[in-house]
């Protein structure tokens, strides 16, 4: 019984999983380790999130607060008068913008119609390496060996990384009796902070040898074809495409309500949204999966920053600010929709407080910024990453103030309201609202999940959990701004299969 | 279950005890009110049960086997401070809005509910907050007397004990439907059995409502011990309490107090009596209709005095043990005016009376009347009093509102009034007409009550 639980404990595990899967020498990996981490940041030390602000954007946070604070301390009707304007000015302008991309959007997936994939043959392919990040993903690590197995590509060309943290036992333990396939192997990321993806994924990068690299999460269910496609699409496309982004969707959408609001909110984003942008050339903030890269590409712009908890949005704007372009492939990705309220919150504070941190850091030389991604680019980047997250936090506000208003009509709050911002605001409630919910309607038809209709019609309920995410990835962004919020996965009814 | 599950288990039975305690102070003059008027509301016992049923349902409550045990600190904050806000400003604003109807809609038990959401998330996380708010929200409903007015009006009296017993059990069934289905059959079919007994005793006993609720508060409470009886043969986790949260009891009893403090000022804010008791209207001249229920009797009759603009007036008085009980009777919209109009009103201080005076005018027919309504403490207890002179074109007869005893339309008349009113006030005088005190002074004179 003690020999046996001697045998059992994390070390021996990890022993007999190295056994198994042989590491790089230790100073290959202390090397990696480093550039991992502050690659990017010696590199380009302007793009990394490992500093939330840079000096002027603090001086002119506590200035705006200071003002703000005069503000309502000396004229507050005033004040709060000119902030609930630019705050409507700010919904009409994402409004507008998202429509026009959606717009787009729906005309560019005409031409992502499915295409006859052309015969390939074996050695024409390039070597593809395949990064799987696994961190606590003990539920779902079995998942993986079927879902690499379905895969169509020639094994010697194929190369799978599995990136785990040397002291994540439970994702040890869960690999240990699993045969996994001749191109895998499993690559133990030393013990450090941050403990993010990113990080990970740079650990996997540099021991990457594949012409083109992509990433999966342990649940993912990738289409077996989608990497010839990625292939194709990269011979079509032109030098200057380096990435390419596929479809990203739930395969537990009829879990519960909240799996069919994400799978509508999902849907919207990777089938529509996305070839609106990339039609437009705009950047594209890619998804946290199945993003298809030329890994020469990836190395030349720094890799993922391991600071930002968004990497894949800021990579996807890095892309396209140093003259590259993110494509966009008719191949899907099955995932695991969230099925739990307070780890969806979870999720998505964590992708909105990327989102601001994306926006925090590209804006430090915005002049620059402008020059890089022009007036559009500016304009979007500005829309999807800063304001997003922001606009779902004033919803709260918003909506506490709409109640308020219809209730108990207090003076107070009508004065805040000039009669100009009060109709150009409720027209921007209900056309902005009726806009989103056609739109989800659309693009849940243009998918052929019409089951989802009762969903996208109650879509404004989903909007609340977009609010208090919202709320605190705010709050986080002061307090942990590199901090990852792990999402719980393996929660699905029916595993992927 | 190992020592440290037992230990987990310790912790959570403290933190949930805990919470009861915090909730009952914080909201403990709405539970007192509520109490308080168990024996006269439209359902007695109804009030009794259904705090009851909501502390098994949360007692019982349990995380579903599939769910993650994924705790947030913060989202348990951020969700916690919206409903403690509007909790604490429903208690705040409920009685000026509302007036001296606060004691028929309760909005401070709305105030409760949210209050008992955010604290619950506070102390015991998101996650049972959100498992939790089934069964408040259902108690803070069917404690409401609108609710309970409208299925008081229901005849027979059979039928009305069934639905009286189900409205009780409502926060334990609604509760316990999803994560114990099994007792939840149990409880619905007790429930049902509650209520044929009950409405045997309504049909063999001379006091049929009183026999027939006894009854059915006996089946709920035999479902609750048949429920907690088969509760500990499972495994079960109460609530998934974190040690952190216990460090937040400090915000915890600061919020709870100041919510406290506001919700004890509720009575003092929404009645607007006089300082001495008074005598008591008694019925003068013809005595036309008389409405007597469990502890409130409402009479209407028509007096001649010497008022101007009119020699006659309506009086109705509903008088019951408590102002909340007076209160909780829909006479407003008992009153059916003749034609669809659109009052003015304007408040009167008349000997020591605040009085609320609505002035209704027919632009079809001319006619014109004056509402007066006040309460006041007598010796029979609290008196709501609402007079209404009539004045008419020359040669035409006097026409008053009628009194219609249709409780469950009533009830939805009244909460349709409450939201339309807001709309369909013709205007605020914020200075009355000079006659008005003296028509006023002039009946209070005749009446003896001065």
């Amino acid at each position: 019984m003690l020999g046996h639980a001697v045998e059992d404990s994390p070390d021996e595990r990890r022993k007999r999983l190295i056994a198994h899967h042989p590491q790089p020498a230790e100073q290959a990996r202390a090397e990696a380790l480093d550039l991992a981490i502050h690659g990017l940041e010696r590199t380009r030390p302007e793009m990394s999130a490992r500093r939330t602000l840079v000096g002027w954007q603090r001086s002119a946070m506590a200035v705006t607060c200071a003002v703000l604070a005069l503000g309502f301390a000396m004229q507050p009707v005033l004040t709060g008068s000119i902030l609930i304007s630019l705050l409507v000015a700010l919904y009409v302008a994402a409004m507008v913008e998202r429509s026009v991309v959606f717009a787009r959007g729906l005309r560019a997936v005409e031409f992502l119609i499915r295409r006859p994939l052309p015969p390939m043959s074996d050695e024409e392919l390039p070597r593809y390496t395949i990064l799987v990040p696994a961190y606590r993903e003990a539920e779902v690590v079995g998942h993986l060996v079927e879902s690499l197995g379905a895969l169509d590509y020639p094994p010697d060309k194929l190369e799978v990384l599995l990136l785990v943290e040397e002291d994540d036992d439970l994702t040890i333990s869960a690999l240990l009796p699993l045969d996994l396939p001749s191109f895998a192997r499993v690559l133990l990321v030393p013990a450090s902070e941050p403990r993010t993806k990113p990080k990970a994924c740079n650990y996997g990068l540099h021991f990457a040898t594949g012409e083109l690299v992509t990433i999966y999460d342990a649940e993912d269910r990738p289409e077996p074809l989608q990497l010839r496609r990625a292939v194709d699409a990269f011979r079509r496309a032109g030098p200057r495409t380096v990435c390419l982004q596929a479809r990203l969707q739930y395969y537990n959408a009829r879990q519960n309500m909240l799996t069919r609001w994400f799978t509508v909110d999902y849907t919207t984003w990777f089938a529509i949204f996305l070839p609106g942008l990339a039609s437009f050339g705009l950047p594209v903030p890619l998804g946290g999966t199945s993003n298809h890269i030329r890994a020469e590409s990836l190395v030349a712009v720094g890799g993922w920053d391991p600071y930002n908890v968004t990497e894949d949005a800021d990579l996807g704007i890095r892309l396209v600010r140093s003259g590259l372009r993110t494509g966009i492939i008719d191949s899907v990705t099955y995932e695991e929709a969230n099925s739990d309220g307070l780890n969806w919150v979870r999720q998505r504070s964590r992708w909105y407080k990327g989102y601001m941190q994306t926006w925090l850091v590209h804006a430090r030389q915005p002049v620059r910024m402008l020059r890089e991604l022009g007036p559009h680019g500016f304009v979007s980047v500005t829309l999807l990453t800063g304001a997003t997250p922001l606009l779902s936090g004033v919803n709260l506000l918003s909506w506490t103030c709409t109640i308020i208003f219809i209730i108990g009509t207090p003076s107070s709050l009508a004065q805040v309201f000039p009669a100009p911002v009060v109709y150009f605001g409720t027209a921007a409630a209900f056309f902005g609202n009726a806009t989103v919910v056609y739109v989800s309607l659309i693009a849940c038809r243009q998918t052929h999940q019409g089951h989802l209709a009762w969903a996208a019609l109650t879509y404004p309920l989903y909007w609340v959990l977009m609010a208090v995410a919202a709320v605190k990835s705010l709050w986080q962004l002061v307090a942990r701004p590199s901090y990852w919020e792990k999402t719980v996965h393996g929660l699905a009814r029916a595993g992927p299969g | 279950m190992t020592g440290r599950g037992l230990a987990i288990d310790r912790r959570s039975l403290a933190g949930f005890a805990g919470y009861v305690v915090v909730v009952c102070v914080a909201c403990s003059s709405s539970i007192r009110d509520s109490i308080g008027q168990s024996a006269v509301d439209p359902l007695p016992a109804v009030t009794l049960v259904a705090p009851l049923a909501t502390l098994v349902a949360l007692f019982s409550w349990r995380v579903p086997a599939a769910t993650p045990r994924v705790q947030d600190p913060e989202t348990d904050i951020i969700l916690s401070v919206p409903p403690l806000l509007l909790g604490v400003w429903l208690v705040y604003w409920g009685p000026r809005k509302l007036g001296d109807q606060f004691f028929l809609f309760r909005p401070d038990l709305i105030g409760l509910f949210l209050v008992s959401v955010a604290l619950a998330s506070l102390l015991l996380g998101a996650r049972f907050a959100a498992g939790a708010a089934r069964s408040l929200a259902a108690c803070a409903l069917v404690c409401c007397p609108v609710v309970q007015l409208s299925v008081a009006g229901i005849d027979p009296g059979a039928l009305r004990v069934a639905a009286a017993s189900t409205l009780a059990c409502l926060p334990l069934v609604v509760g316990l439907g999803r994560s114990w289905p099994r007792l939840a059959v149990l409880l619905v079919g007790g429930v049902a059995a509650g209520a044929a007994v009950g409405a045997l005793a309504a049909s063999i006993t001379p006091s049929p409502s009183a026999a027939g609720f006894s009854a059915a508060t006996t089946a709920c409470a035999g479902a609750f011990f048949v429920h907690l009886l088969l509760v500990p043969s499972s495994p079960r986790v109460l609530v998934p309490l974190a040690v952190t949260r216990l460090r937040r009891i400090a915000v915890v009893a600061v919020v709870a107090g100041s919510v406290g403090l506001l919700d004890t000022l509720v009575p003092a804010l929404s009645l607007a009596g006089p300082a001495r008791p008074r005598p008591p209207l008694s019925p003068r001249g013809r005595s036309q209709l008389e409405i007597v229920r469990p502890g409130v009797a409402v009479r209407r009759w028509v007096v001649a005095m010497p008022l101007v603009p009119s020699d006659h007036a309506l009086v109705v008085t509903t008088t019951g043990p408590s102002a909340a009980a007076s209160l909780t009777y829909p006479i407003d919209s008992l009153l059916a005016w003749p034609d669809p109009v659109c009052p003015t009103r304007y408040v009167v201080r008349s000997d020591g009376l605040d009085v609320a005076v609505s002035l209704y005018t027919s632009a079809f027919t001319g006619y014109r009347w004056e509402e007066f309504e006040w309460g006041w403490s007598t010796a029979a207890g609290y008196q709501r009093v609402d007079l209404v002179v009539s004045s008419s074109p020359a040669g035409n007869g006097l026409v008053f509102p009628t009194l219609h005893p249709e409780v469950v339309l009533d009830a939805l008349r009244t909460s349709t009034d409450f939201v339309a009113n807001r709309q369909v006030d013709c205007g605020v005088l914020p200075v009355p007409p000079r006659e008005t005190g003296a028509t006023l002074e002039a009946f209070l004179a005749a009446a003896g009550t001065r």
